[in-house]
């Protein structure tokens, strides 16, 4: 029990200090480097939803134009007005 | 440079009172995480993160307690981390093993403290193998007081409680290692 009475205590190595400094200028490079990276997801991925919703508009848009066309085509079948066959004698 | 001027300097991110900081508790710190972690290259790592977080978080020093106080604090927060995930690493490495290829279980190394005199070099291991059996704060205090010569007041102001916690603390870490060294000596007569 008394083997540690007396006992130095246990010194650091003398390059602690440059050890330390090296680390935090790592930590620091390597927090910008994330911070860049994360900046760049972020407007990658607001572009991406930018050009989505851009292309679902575009698209409905179309789409809705397609289906007027259609309802009027069927329309005219219906009543067979149809401009190919239509009899004007 | 006073305690004072220092925190000033190093919550202003000055160089000059970092690298003083560092020069004044080096060898505190890495002396106190040595006693807990038992490993030198872990403690050296360790003392590195202490400063880093140190230097990191001085903004949030308030001054309630002394600098060295709470200097401690972190590099006993940190070396215990160390330790659970060491332990963590080991259980589940002994859940693998029922899985697993047998492997071969490596025996932790004695450790030898490099300021412990050479007549009690063999001794001194024993009682770190028991220190290491030690319930948390037990070895806290007892790594404290015995190896970094910390006085009850001071022990009681690093784990932020009462002299009278700290003197039972002592007590029981005595008496859980008078026990287990009993036990180890024992084993050992008996495989003699």
């Amino acid at each position: 029990m008394q083997s540690l009475d007396g006992a130095q205590r246990a010194e650091a190595s003398p390059y602690l200090y440059s050890k330390v400094m090296n680390r935090l200028q790592n930590k620091t490079a390597s927090s910008r480097k994330f911070l860049r990276l994360s900046w760049e997801l972020a407007f990658a991925m607001i572009l991406f939803t930018g050009l989505n919703i851009a292309a679902f508009f575009y698209f409905k848009q179309d789409d809705s134009q397609n289906d007027d066309n259609g309802s009027i085509t069927s329309l005219a079948n219906e009543y067979t007005i149809n401009s190919n066959n239509y009899n004007y004698n | 440079m006073e305690e004072i001027l220092l925190i000033q300097g190093l919550q202003q991110k000055e160089e000059r009172s970092f690298e003083e900081l560092v020069n004044n508790y080096k060898n505190k710190l890495y002396n106190t995480v040595l006693g807990l972690v038992q490993n030198e290259m872990d403690a050296e790592d360790i003392t590195q993160e202490v400063f880093i977080q140190a230097y990191e978080s001085i903004q949030s020093f308030k001054g309630d307690s002394k600098l060295s106080t709470w200097l401690y604090r972190i590099a006993i927060s940190k070396a215990l981390d160390f330790i659970r995930k060491k332990n963590r690493k080991k259980r589940s490495a002994v859940i693998f093993r029922f899985f697993g290829p047998e492997r071969k279980e490596e025996e932790p190394a004695t450790f030898h403290h490099p300021g412990v005199v050479l007549e009690q070099r063999e001794n001194a291991a024993m009682l770190f193998k028991a220190i290491n059996e030690l319930p948390e704060k037990q070895r806290i205090a007892f790594t404290l007081h015995k190896l970094e010569a910390l006085s009850y007041q001071q022990v009681a102001a690093v784990l932020d409680t009462s002299l009278s916690s700290v003197e039972s603390l002592m007590h029981r870490a005595k008496t859980n290692l008078r026990e287990n060294l009993a036990e180890y000596y024992a084993n050992m007569t008996s495989e003699k």
